[in-house]
């Protein structure tokens, strides 16, 4: 358990200095976190829950270049891939967006050590997230000069391949969620659909008015969906209205999110864990589950 | 020999009443000037003349100007329309003739031309300006204007109301002669000190003078300005105003179709006991004369400053036309106190250029660049001119298909002419206005611009705006551009980057450079040992106001879908082409493909090594068709 413990502070304290939430993926080996290394890479570090100093890392091309560089890398992990949106400038103004993926290799027995250098070798760009294109396209298009407000965005990945995108302008204080399976981008490219065509196909599933102000993470638990913002605040997006959930401390959170996806999200907080040295795995999870007052 | 008494006797009769005289002595005061018209008048005619010409000169001659004053005629044949403003050239010609044959005179040209004989009368007059003419300047500064414009409106007038008829001219000259010769007589006794009486120094020879116009009403349009100054400002109101130069008056759009409002104001002359006003203009454009008919109201008096004001209406034909210097004449009747209703007398012109468009402007858009500017209405109304979206669309695509479009103030606007502005612009030229205050603009602005201008027209397809990029689902490493023109591929030491055999190091804060002579280009690493750079531009596709210089490297392109009679075009604006729905013919442009990696470590072969600032990696591939181009947005517009 103090292995655990001692890879959360680790990763905490590396998480602070980026101010921002973080999300870490766990499962019973690893927790798995991301770095953003300048603009064109992150690296993906393997923290193992059970050997002290065992911690895999690697780097991984995802672009993130152009106006929109101060957006913290959305990245997301599903099952054995690891999900990521990448950025590329085109001109001052506009970027183009993709959903690239690679695969998280897996050990073949339980002895076996995992070895991750080759990972950047599976990346394939999935698919043009034109959703999210043509979101900043029309931002920049229709607001005079450049864009001072921040845009932010946000994905997960369910496990029967959903992707669900939130964006935020904060020009104008909306967000918006967006679905489309990947199983439907591949029929769209089978069918020849042309690509201005298959934005038709993006479903949006909510428009909510609201007032975050900060980069935000997505997840989604017992089918509802919930954004945690930068600065601790906690909202769920329930059917037309985001409602701010309380939390009893806020400040800073990390979101443990299971690789299982079937298992619930659960809530840390930094200032708490430094204080409490030795708790058990089972309270580490009845102590997040009490952060959340609802 | 009773029958050759009989021709002999016609021949002579002829001659004598029919026949026209071709000699004139060198004594008369109506002297003929060479007539292209093929048309010879007849003696009466002439000798009406004669004893009109006669009565004016001998004012003149008893003013101390004896022999120095000749009534000329002269007809000509126009082949072709007079620019406006000035006379025809060959009445330029005959005036400059006539001058050196006498120092004072009345010169009448008559305008034949392909719609007939005598179909226009045009007029000139010099009157002495010393000893009892002397004082017409001091009595007013206009009034020697006044006098030939009331001498060409009486002229006009008679010809008008004897039906037009070349048989006639007679009757138009000899109207102004007897005009002139009253207003000869008035004047100089004006000028006698000793003679003077008060009627004969009024100082007027016409009830009033324009003093501006202002239109307004349904059909108005306030249109902005959009040249170097002023910009987006409406223009200054009255549109026309007396003591502005021709060149300045405000030009006004108007919606074809309706009915158009005129406030008009005159210094009067005097008090009237009634007055009414009305105005016309015409304009031939394309072999159609638009015609405005302001009908007669009766204007209001200040009995303090005599000024006069009227309201008055004209319908617009449905049209999109621009009217250069239109000009409407205004006239005026007016009744005097114990006088009888007076005839219909000018008060002056107002010279305004009129756009009209097919209908109502879609209205300005807050925030998106589009507001009614001049230059919106100059090239649809001039180059779309027509009663249809399709002879709109037709017309104003013609004219971009050229590659020279111009701002309303004839600035030449250009597609890329700058590759990166210095300082970088807090705005990025992608809205039509900033594509007219710049003179340059992306292709975003040069699309939206476009669609502007049928905006302006009211165009009745919403258009859109097309996002081209390289199709995002073709190749495993899908590429973020593409470059267009003409580029040299060079073989070399090629890096390990899926599906790109070419690239090019740079410096992703300094990629262009400009050369003395203004042209930009790329600022690429150069290395003999790759050799580097690979890829190299060589020409350029020929682009708005800018053939030989437009930026070639693009991660997207903007182009223009629009309807037009139940199918679609797609219109590239910034290079003046049409492509198919495939985009195929766009595809032909493009040389290659790229993708760029920023922060790149260099490869350890690269010696000398970059330095720091190189350290951007652009990957490029042919175009062989594997790859395509494809609108990847379609957004309303």
């Amino acid at each position: 358990m103090k292995y655990i413990l001692t890879s959360y502070l680790l990763i905490i304290v590396g998480t602070q200095t980026f101010a921002q939430v973080e999300k870490i993926f766990i499962d019973e080996t690893f927790a798995y976190r991301v770095d953003r290394i300048g603009n064109r890479k992150l690296k993906l570090s393997l923290n193992s829950l059970r050997a002290k100093e065992d911690t895999l890392q690697t780097l991984l091309e995802v672009t993130n270049t152009g106006k929109y560089d101060y957006q913290p890398i959305a990245w997301h992990i599903v099952d054995s891939f690891l999900y990521a949106i990448e950025i590329r400038r085109l001109d001052d103004l506009f970027v183009s967006v993709f959903l690239i993926r690679y695969r998280i290799p897996l050990n073949k027995r339980k002895d076996e050590k995992l070895d991750i250098s080759k990972m950047s070798e599976s990346m394939e760009t999935l698919y043009y997230v034109q959703i999210i294109d043509k979101f900043l396209f029309d931002v920049s298009n229709n607001i005079r000069s450049q864009i001072k407000e921040p845009v932010y965005f946000d994905f997960i990945v369910d496990d029967k391949g959903l992707i669900t995108i939130a964006l935020l302008e904060k020009e104008k204080r909306t967000l918006v969620i967006y679905t489309k399976s990947i199983s439907q981008h591949e029929i769209e490219n089978t069918d020849n659909i042309p690509v201005y065509k298959r934005i038709k196909s993006w479903k949006l599933i909510g428009s909510f008015a609201c007032s975050i102000q900060t980069s935000f993470r997505m997840f989604k638990e017992n089918e509802n969906l919930y954004l945690l913002t930068e600065d601790g605040n906690l909202f769920e997006a329930k059917s037309a209205e985001l409602n701010m959930l309380s939390l009893r401390k806020t400040e800073p959170l990390v979101l443990l999110i299971n690789r299982d996806v079937k298992q619930g999200v659960q809530f840390i907080s930094v200032d708490r864990v430094n204080k409490t040295k030795n708790i058990s795995e089972t309270d580490i999870s009845q102590y997040a589950k009490r952060l959340i007052d609802y | 020999m009773k029958a050759i008494r009989i021709v002999i006797c016609s021949f002579v009769i002829h001659l004598l009443f029919l026949t026209p005289t071709k000699a004139q002595p060198q004594d008369t005061s109506y002297i003929r000037l060479d007539d292209a018209s093929g048309y010879t008048p007849t003696t009466t005619q002439l000798n009406s003349l004669e004893e009109a010409a006669s009565r004016l000169c001998a004012a003149f001659d008893s003013a101390g100007f004896g022999g120095q004053f000749k009534v000329y005629d002269f007809g000509f044949y126009l082949h072709q329309e007079v620019a406006e403003g000035g006379y025809p050239e060959p009445f330029a010609q005959k005036i400059a003739e006539v001058a050196d044959l006498s120092p004072y005179y009345l010169l009448f040209g008559k305008q034949s031309d392909r719609n007939g004989i005598y179909k226009k009368f045009w007029v000139e007059l010099v009157l002495p300006d010393t000893g009892k003419f002397e004082c017409l300047n001091l009595l007013s500064p206009t009034l020697r204007s006044e006098i030939k414009q009331k001498i060409e409106y009486v002229v006009v007038n008679a010809y008008l109301k004897s039906g037009s008829d070349y048989l006639y001219f007679d009757v138009a000259e000899k109207a102004g002669i007897d005009v002139l010769q009253e207003i000869a007589v008035k004047y100089t006794e004006c000028c006698d000190l000793q003679s003077r009486s008060v009627n004969s120094c009024d100082a007027f020879v016409l009830p009033a003078q324009i003093k501006e116009v202002t239109y307004s009403g349904d059909a108005y349009i306030e249109m902005k300005q959009d040249g170097n100054v002023n910009f987006g400002q409406p223009f200054p109101i009255p549109h026309y105003l007396d003591t502005r130069p021709d060149n300045e008056q405000s030009p006004l759009a108007l919606v074809g179709g309706f009915n158009v409002s005129a406030l008009v104001k005159f210094n009067g002359n005097e008090l009237y006991e009634t007055i009414k006003v009305r105005g016309k203009g015409e304009k031939e454009v394309a072999g159609i004369t638009v015609v405005f008919n302001f009908d007669e109201q009766v204007a209001s008096q200040d009995i303090m400053t005599k000024q006069i004001a009227a309201n008055l209406g004209s319908s617009l034909p449905y049209m999109a036309v621009f009217l250069d210097d239109l000009k409407i004449t205004w006239e005026m009747r007016v009744k005097r106190t114990g006088e009888p209703e007076a005839d219909w007398e000018p008060v002056g012109e107002s010279i305004n250029n009129w756009y009209l468009t097919l209908r109502k402007p879609k209205p300005e858009g807050t925030g998106v660049g589009y507001a009614h500017y001049q230059t919106l209405f100059e090239i649809g109304c001039k180059y779309g001119r027509g009663t249809s979206d399709p002879e709109i669309l037709n017309g104003v695509w013609s004219h971009f298909k050229n590659k020279e479009v111009s701002r309303s103030d004839g600035e030449h606007l250009a597609y890329y002419k700058t590759w990166e502005p210095d300082p970088t612009p807090e705005i990025a030229w992608v809205y039509t206005d900033e594509l007219l205050k710049n003179r340059e603009g992306q292709c975003n602005a040069w699309a939206k611009f476009f669609l502007d201008i049928l905006k302006a027209q009211g165009y009745s397809e919403n258009g859109s705006l097309l996002i081209v990029k390289p199709d995002p689902v073709s190749q495993n490493r899908p590429s973020s551009g593409f470059i267009l023109g003409h580029w040299n591929f060079l073989k070399g030491i090629a890096i390990n980057e899926d599906e790109f055999d070419y690239w090019n190091l740079y410096n992703n804060e300094n990629k262009y450079s400009q050369s003395s002579s203004g042209l930009w280009s790329h600022l690429w690493w150069q290395n003999s040992s790759a050799p580097l750079p690979q890829v190299i531009q060589t020409g350029y596709i020929p682009a708005q106001g800018n053939p030989n210089n437009s930026l070639s490297y693009f991660g997207q392109h903007i182009i223009v879908k629009i309807f037009s009679g139940g199918s679609e075009k797609y219109l590239d604006p910034s290079y003046g082409e049409e492509y198919d729905a495939e985009l195929s013919n766009l595809e032909g442009f493009v040389a290659g493909f790229w993708l760029e990696l920023l922060d790149y470590t260099p490869p350890a072969f690269i010696n000398p090594p970059p330095s720091n600032d190189f350290n951007d990696l652009v990957l490029f591939r042919k175009n062989t068709a594997l790859e395509k181009l494809v609108i990847i947005n379609e957004s309303s517009y």
